[in-house]
């Protein structure tokens, strides 16, 4: 290195000289990339490098568009928070489901279950010191429900007494049932019974944020605050922020003042979003991760064949669907609609495309928690249903697709998703006539469109946020923030209410259930598949890992083996 | 008096068209590329070609056979007839946009050039600006501005017409990305025009044209513009590779032609993605388009030599 650099100063003075330094630039380019060639083989892989150091390289999918509990609705994002906050529970290492107390000690509850007392730990602090109390988890319910902040998932809260209204505007905050006791004593009055709180309560939308923090930096309602960046950031989870260098990483290290600090399993974790599974995939297999987020359909075979120990294939507690936006003619037309759903060959969709990563359905809610909408007895066969699908179309004035407006099918730039929207594309083509455009997004473009219903057809996908049926149900109330297909339905809003109201469980199934029964009559969507997750793990790097339906397996308890 | 010995005198076209024939791998290229227009153009309107967006989602990526020459791809589509159609509009924006971008080029130079002076300055620092921005970026935002009009005018002409729009949307769709591109791809072939015309401006038969009371536009386009013919046309084959790569980067960042449509570039990528599994679905496009883009260079390089021997190197 130094020779190259001394010749090049020689070369500035004595111009002559160029000709005959020539060679030894040549030479040293040419040793230096063969160093570099000879050098890839016995360099350490950045997986080992990186498990020497403890540090977890994970997979994760697309860039966060947020830390801030309150904004944040992607899975990716879902999964860092995870990492740098802590609920009133957190989730158990050991079984799907099961609830640890995380920053309560403990808690009880009436006997309607619908007043529920947390006792918090007075020990625990917040990474910089400051002690952690039941205000500021009273003051985070309170941001996320304000009607000013406009939290997407402000309805994760709304089993609370008057929180829906409160969201809407309609009463003060003093009535919400959210209540600091005391420093360490938070009560929850709920608007129903609802046994299964403690696993609602595993989601970031109940964690609890930095009252001093946010308030020093702009207050309650500044949607753009700064709190979040890595300089700025104060938690009270296992990790703290540590860098984020965008489209690259975003890295955590472990806080010192976590109260279980030295029950972690790893020395801190690197979230890289990569969308492209084809790309992640052969990242891993380069060695540049440790467990990847997902492994498209049509390298499952090659993946498993060449990483047989590695490869896992788990059930997920996730539906992919397109959403029909139902305020747009033609869609604003139950017959289209359905004649949209109709025309779909859900079997070979799953069987040839996305090789059966999956079980192709024409309900939403997925099994594996609560109920699964029952099938007619007698499905008809596709023959039969595209029969029909043509029939609806010509009723609604669209005979053999004439006429019919240019949708646009709108994807993200997953290639799962777009050959998908290409194999569905043709399937209208062929059954129906009609002709979609598939326009393809970036995902901050996609989640905004879809937002603000700007798109015909949305491919989405939804994963449960926590286990119960009610997470895939709730999505499609009215004016739901995440619902952006523009249906509503009285009855439907109805039979959610009566769900929400009943504290016997059974009961409480039956009328999700018929919501989901209403819903799917009316067709704001089009349900295609329940997926599973199929993915990458290092056998030799990573331990203590085990799949979850909700893929929130808590990343603190995953160790590192170099 | 003996019979004159009278020997026809060669024109410089005569020469620089002789000089490209002893070209042998210039030559080649140009019936290899004239092939491969043939192929794109004319080989897909028999019907032994099949329908290119036709899925047959029991013959995924499946082998090269009779009916399907290359195999077929990730949804069971020919890939032959992928690749074609493919060309088609890989070697349609290539040329479009080039034309494009040679026409604005070739006005703004000449103009710059000719009238000098402050125009001049101001329309070169102009270009500079132009060259200062990112061009890939430029051309992103320029082709999303343009995409919403280019859509109702392609309703529009659909209506008007009563085409079919399958058939029309695919070559409308890229109206954009020829705008685009072309747009913005004439900075350098202006600079160079410019520079010509500089030159030439200072001949002694521009001042005899002036001198004998020629009006400018005459001047401009009867004797500098022939001039200069030469070096655009060298300009141009070898920017059209350019072009063509510009247009397969966009169509691998999605934002060129629109599925189930293909490139070039979008059969370059979705084969890369899948190139561990299937990887013909990766070679057969790169070849046609890497053979297209050498064929062009060649021919550009030949043409270069042919027209203008003093830039030839050896």
């Amino acid at each position: 290195m130094r020779l190259y650099d001394s010749c090049c100063q020689n070369d500035l003075h004595d111009r002559g000289g160029y000709a005959r330094l020539a060679p030894v630039i040549r030479i040293t380019a040419m040793v230096a990339l063969a160093c570099l060639l000879t050098g890839c083989g016995e360099q350490k892989s950045s997986a080992e490098r990186f498990a020497e150091a403890g540090v977890l390289l994970l997979g994760n999918n697309s860039e966060p568009q947020s830390q801030d509990p309150h904004k944040a609705t992607a899975v990716a994002d879902g999964k860092i928070i995870c990492s740098l906050l802590e609920g009133l529970v957190r989730p158990s290492a050991a079984a799907d489901g099961d609830v640890l107390p995380g920053a309560a000690t403990s808690w009880e509850h009436n006997e309607q279950a619908d007043v529920w007392i947390f006792h918090l730990n007075p020990e625990a602090k917040w990474s910089d010191g400051t002690p952690l109390t039941a205000h500021d988890f009273v003051y985070a319910y309170h941001r996320l429900l304000h009607p000013q902040f406009a939290g997407k998932y402000a309805e994760m809260l709304y089993p609370l007494q008057n929180a829906e209204a409160f969201n809407k505007g309609e009463c003060a905050w003093e009535q919400v049932g959210a209540k600091a006791t005391d420093n360490h004593t938070l009560q929850l009055t709920l608007s129903g019974p609802t046994p299964h709180l403690p696993r609602l309560l595993l989601h970031y939308t109940w964690y609890p944020i930095p009252t001093h923090k946010v308030e020093a930096l702009g207050g309650m309602l500044d949607r753009r605050s700064l709190w979040t960046r890595p300089e700025n950031w104060v938690g009270n989870g296992a990790y703290v922020l540590d860098g984020h260098r965008f489209n690259d990483f975003l890295s955590v290290r472990p806080n010192p003042l976590y109260q279980r600090a030295n029950e972690l399993k790893n020395r801190g974790i690197r979230f890289l979003p990569i969308v492209n599974g084809y790309t992640e995939t052969r990242m891993y297999m380069g060695g540049k991760l440790h467990i990847s987020n997902n492994v498209p359909p049509e390298m499952l075979a090659h993946a498993a064949a060449k990483h047989p120990q590695d490869f896992c294939r788990d059930p997920y507690y996730c539906t992919i669907f397109y959403r029909l936006n139902t305020a747009r003619p033609p869609l604003n037309d139950l017959r289209v609609r359905r004649a949209l759903s109709l025309a779909i060959d859900r079997e070979a969709l799953v069987g040839k495309v996305v090789r059966g990563a999956g079980t192709p359905t024409t309900t939403f809610t997925p099994p594996g928690a609560g109920y699964a909408v029952k099938p007619p007895a007698q499905a008809p066969t596709q023959a039969q249903r595209e029969e029909e699908a043509r029939r609806l179309l010509a009723e609604a004035g669209y005979t053999n697709g004439k006429g019919f407006p240019v949708l646009e099918l709108m994807t993200t730039s997953r290639d799962v998703q777009r050959v998908m929207a290409e194999t569905i594309q043709a399937m209208w083509e062929k059954v129906l006539g009609i002709h979609v455009d598939i326009r393809s997004c970036e995902w901050t473009a996609y989640k905004a469109a879809q937002q603000n219903m700007e798109y015909d057809i949305s491919s989405s996908s939804w994963s449960g946020d926590y286990l119960d049926p009610a997470t895939f149900v709730e999505l499609w109330r009215s004016g739901g923030g995440n619902n952006c297909t523009g249906w509503g339905s009285t009855d439907f809003d109805a039979a959610l209410a009566a769900a929400r109201s009943t504290g016997n469980a059974s009961e409480r199934r039956a009328h999700l259930q018929r919501a989901e029964e209403l819903m799917l009559q009316s067709q704001p969507i089009l349900p295609l598949y329940h997926s599973q997750r199929t993915y990458l793990r290092s056998s030799r790097h990573v331990g203590g890992w085990q799949p979850r339906l909700l893929d929130n397996f808590p990343l603190d308890a995953v160790q590192v083996k170099p | 008096m003996a019979k004159s010995t009278y020997t026809q005198g060669n024109s410089l076209w005569q020469d620089a068209m002789q000089r490209l024939s002893r070209n042998r791998a210039a030559m080649v290229s140009l019936g290899f590329l004239l092939l491969m227009v043939l192929a794109c153009f004319v080989l897909p309107l028999f019907p032994c070609i099949a329908n290119p967006n036709a899925t047959d989602l029991n013959n995924i990526a499946g082998p090269c056979t009779w009916a399907h020459p290359f195999g077929t791809d990730q949804l069971g589509r020919d890939l032959l007839a992928r690749v074609l159609y493919g060309g088609r509009i890989s070697l349609l924006v290539g040329l479009v946009a080039t034309v494009v971008a040679l026409v604005i080029g070739l006005v703004y130079g000449l103009i710059s050039g000719y009238v000098g002076g402050r125009t001049d300055a101001f329309m070169m620092r102009t270009v500079d600006v132009l060259f200062a921005l990112p061009f890939i970026v430029l051309v992103i935002v320029f082709s999303l501005s343009i995409e919403e009009p280019s859509r109702r005018l392609t309703a529009t002409i659909v209506e008007a017409t009563g085409w079919r729009r399958e058939a029309v949307a695919p070559i409308l769709g890229l109206v954009p990305l020829f705008i685009a591109i072309g747009s913005l791809g004439w900075l350098t072939l202006a600079r160079i025009v410019r520079t010509q015309t500089l030159e030439i401006k200072g001949q002694e038969y521009i001042m005899a044209a002036q001198s004998l009371g020629l009006g400018h536009l005459n001047i401009l386009f009867r004797h500098i513009a022939p001039n200069l013919l030469g070096t655009v046309v060298v300009y141009t084959t070898l920017a059209v590779p350019g072009i063509m790569l510009t247009e397969s980067t966009l169509s691998f960042i999605g934002l060129g032609v629109k599925a189930p449509n293909s490139s070039w570039g979008t059969l370059i990528k979705e084969g890369a993605d899948r190139m561990e599994v299937t990887p013909e679905l990766l070679f057969f496009p790169a070849l046609f388009f890497c053979l297209t883009l050498l064929a062009l260079n060649f021919l550009g390089d030949g043409l270069r030599d042919a027209i203008d021997p003093k830039s030839a190197k050896d």
